[in-house]
């Protein structure tokens, strides 16, 4: 167990920096995108200016209304670092193979085992993924205070977080309102970054056989996939559909660490 | 000793630059569990406003059966659900990522809800035919195309001992641009009638020559016994529509066919024909009104005032009655500001009771078409603009006794939160479709 903590230490302590990076570079650019929004929307009733129409009242722009019309800034401040942790994804295992004395070398050679290796690196890649979660409702925080301090007492109207949430096209992806859907979104990406590191060890394995069985065997998990959300239109109930769905994606996730750790311990090398 | 002192150093350094790499770790994990931890404590599903449907006046268990569809379209989005008298469920799924996600949102109707509740195993895979029901029985039928023809398929399922029989047979041919289903089922003791509607469509989707046929199954034998054709004495050209038993009785079985025609010019007496709705509404000249027994197979026609705003009228047998409701005074589809009711007597057929229905006096601005079963009319109230003042009135249910327009249950749709935030979320609620349990 130490040996897991060691090695998920190690890959959080290389990726610290792109992590803080991410970070701030999300929250930058969301606090511009506010406020620049609401810049517009003030100068549209004259209201920085003092060039309002006197008697015309403005129509309030509560927070949830700001995020909900700064989806390309919201998107921009998202798709990179999700862009960029999806590379990485695949970069948390080539970096290794990387240069004239590849680092693999050593991790391989951890005594310990290297399924501490494997698990190591999936759980870096998942709380990578869940930090930045975490720091986009951070982000939404800090945004509202944003809000309360640079919209005009005229246009300002109370809103609840979640309705704010709600508003964001991006948001309603990554962070869905129902937690059942959250386990759906987080489960099918956890299944797929199973997959991908099963692909990534099949080519170190196997190197250009790799590549082809490797797509195969993802072909072959995409196909259950669809298969399994097609069992719909059995003549089941919904809790059993949605029983052979768990069934079909609890096989994926069991046959993905299974060959994974077949992989790592037996056939990968420098 | 230095040596020794400045090796100890270095391993204490060595120890803390360790266990603050390893505080990285909890630092991150407790961060994300705990904002996540209270997002969705926060803003879980369990947070949208929940309502139930209260009894104002009248029979509770009246209100126990009914259901109301619609949606929430408020703070977060638009979100379909049902309220009834225990609460509300929520029923759609956000649909963002479509894999995995059906199986958590498909739903039933309340009437297939309550059946699959009963009878599970029967039900499996049953779900868009026709139910029909005794005591004893429960019959599910579904007309399928199957290599160019129409087949029945019939399930019979005996409720106490829960075995069921299937049975199917041919109907004739399922041409491309022919329709075929079933416009009628009804039980008449042992046997069963299966009233197959089938018609041509026009270029414009309209009816063309419809056939009527009475399939009559032998329940105890287990077999189609007759096939009669019913024609009805009318010129060619017309289209038909059906009201059907909804009634208790299981010994007098008919059904009332509404037979109409087009006039090509479309010219009305007296009316106005400068407008295009004008002539639109005189297309329809002439309705000619047949009751067809389901005993003996006689198709015999009826004399019967047809209300003038026909096409904004819904006819309802039971039993020996026809129920005909018509919207009047201001309507928008099947909704209206008053509703005028008349029964009429169909081995006489004369008019037996008539009475107007006000939305007015239900404590709304119009009235939805009603539901009708077992003599009681079901009507939607919906929750109209309150004048002068934000939000709405909630959603009102009324149920009236067919025959006299007596009141049997009113309910309303109350907010299950605090007083002071009813208002705003009945604003949102938009609830319009009735279902019944049974």
């Amino acid at each position: 167990m130490s040996h897991y903590f060691k090695l998920l230490a190690l890959e959080v302590r290389r990726f610290r920096y792109i992590l803080a990076g991410m970070m701030a570079y999300a929250l930058i650019v969301e606090c511009l995108a506010v406020a620049r929004e609401i810049h517009n929307y003030a100068n549209r009733y004259g209201i920085k200016e003092g060039t309002r129409e006197p008697g015309v009242l403005p129509q309030t722009y509560s927070f949830a209304d700001v995020i909900g019309n700064v989806q390309s800034g919201f998107a921009l401040a998202v798709v990179l670092p999700l862009a960029a942790l999806l590379a990485y994804v695949l970069l948390i295992w080539y970096r290794d193979w990387f240069g004239r004395h590849p680092f693999a070398f050593r991790l391989l050679m951890v005594p310990g085992g290297r399924i501490s290796l494997y698990f190591a690196k999936l759980t870096a890649i998942l709380l990578f993924i869940f930090s930045m979660l975490a720091w986009q409702l951070v982000a939404m925080a800090i945004l509202k205070l944003e809000y309360a301090v640079v919209t005009p007492e005229l246009l300002k109207e109370s809103s609840r977080f979640t309705d704010a949430m709600y508003a964001s096209e991006i948001f309603k992806l990554l962070l869905p309102l129902r937690f059942t859907q959250f386990l759906i979104n987080y489960g099918m990406g956890l299944l797929a970054v199973m997959l991908v590191f099963a692909g990534i060890l099949l080519e170190r394995s196997y190197r250009i056989r790799g590549i082809v069985i490797a797509a195969l065997y993802l072909a072959l998990n995409v196909t259950l996939l669809v298969l399994a959300s097609m069992s719909i239109e059995l003549p089941l109930y919904p809790s059993e559909t949605v029983a052979v769905c768990l069934t079909i994606f609890g096989l994926e996730v069991a046959g993905a660490i299974w060959l994974s750790l077949k992989l790592i311990t037996g056939k990968v090398s420098v | 000793m230095a040596e020794l002192k400045a090796d100890y150093r270095q391993s204490v350094r060595l120890k803390r630059k360790r266990i603050f790499s390893y505080a990285w770790v909890g630092l991150l994990a407790a961060f994300s569990i705990a904002a996540l931890a209270v997002y969705y404590g926060y803003a879980s599903d369990e947070r949208l406003p929940g309502f139930h449907l209260e009894t104002m006046e009248g029979d509770a268990t009246i209100g126990s059966a009914i259901q109301l569809d619609g949606s929430y379209v408020g703070r977060k989005g638009n979100r379909t659900m049902t309220v009834d008298a225990e609460g509300t469920n929520y029923t759609d799924a956000n649909r963002v990522g479509r894999l995995f996600i059906l199986p958590f949102s498909k739903t039933y109707s309340a009437a297939t809800a309550a059946l699959i509740k009963e009878h599970r195993t029967f039900m499996r895979g049953k779900e868009y035919g026709t139910f029909e029901q005794t005591d004893d029985l429960l019959l599910y039928v579904e007309v399928v195309p199957k290599k160019g023809e129409a087949i029945v398929k019939l399930s019979v399922l005996n409720k106490k001992t829960e075995k069921a029989v299937e049975y199917s047979w041919a109907a004739g041919t399922w041409k491309p641009r022919e329709n075929v289903g079933l416009a009628d089922l009804q039980i008449e003791g042992k046997h069963a009638h299966f009233l197959l509607e089938r018609y041509g469509t026009t270029q414009s989707n309209m009816q063309s020559d419809p056939q009527l046929f009475d399939y009559v199954f032998d329940l105890t034998a287990g077999q189609l016994i007759d096939t009669r054709e019913i024609k009805l004495p009318v010129q060619a050209g017309f289209h038909l529509s059906v009201a059907n038993d909804r009634g208790t009785s299981i010994n007098l079985l008919h059904v009332v066919l509404f037979a109409s025609r087009e006039a090509g010019a479309g010219k009305e007496a007296g009316g106005d024909q400068s407008t295009p709705a004008a002539s639109e509404k005189a297309q329809i000249i002439e309705y000619e009104p047949f009751i067809y027994d389901y005993a003996d197979g006689r198709l015999q026609p009826l004399a019967l005032t047809i209300p003038v705003n026909m096409e904004h009228t819904n006819n309802y047998v039971d039993g020996d009655k026809m129920y005909s409701v018509t919207i009047s005074g201001n309507s928008t589809g099947w909704r209206g500001e008053s509703f005028d009711i008349t029964e009429t007597d169909l081995r006489t057929q004369s008019e037996t009771a008539a009475y107007t229905l006000l939305a007015s006096e239900l404590g709304g601005k119009e009235l939805l078409m009603p539901r009708f079963m077992d003599g009681k009319f079901y009507f939607v109230v919906p929750g109209a603009q309150v004048n002068g003042a934000m939000g709405r009135v909630s959603t009102k249910v009324t149920v009236i006794e067919a025959a006299s327009g007596k009141s049997l249950y009113q309910g309303q749709v109350a907010y299950d939160g605090p007083s002071s935030e009813a208002t705003a979320e009945l604003k949102d609620t938009v609830l319009l479709n009735l279902e019944l349990r049974s």
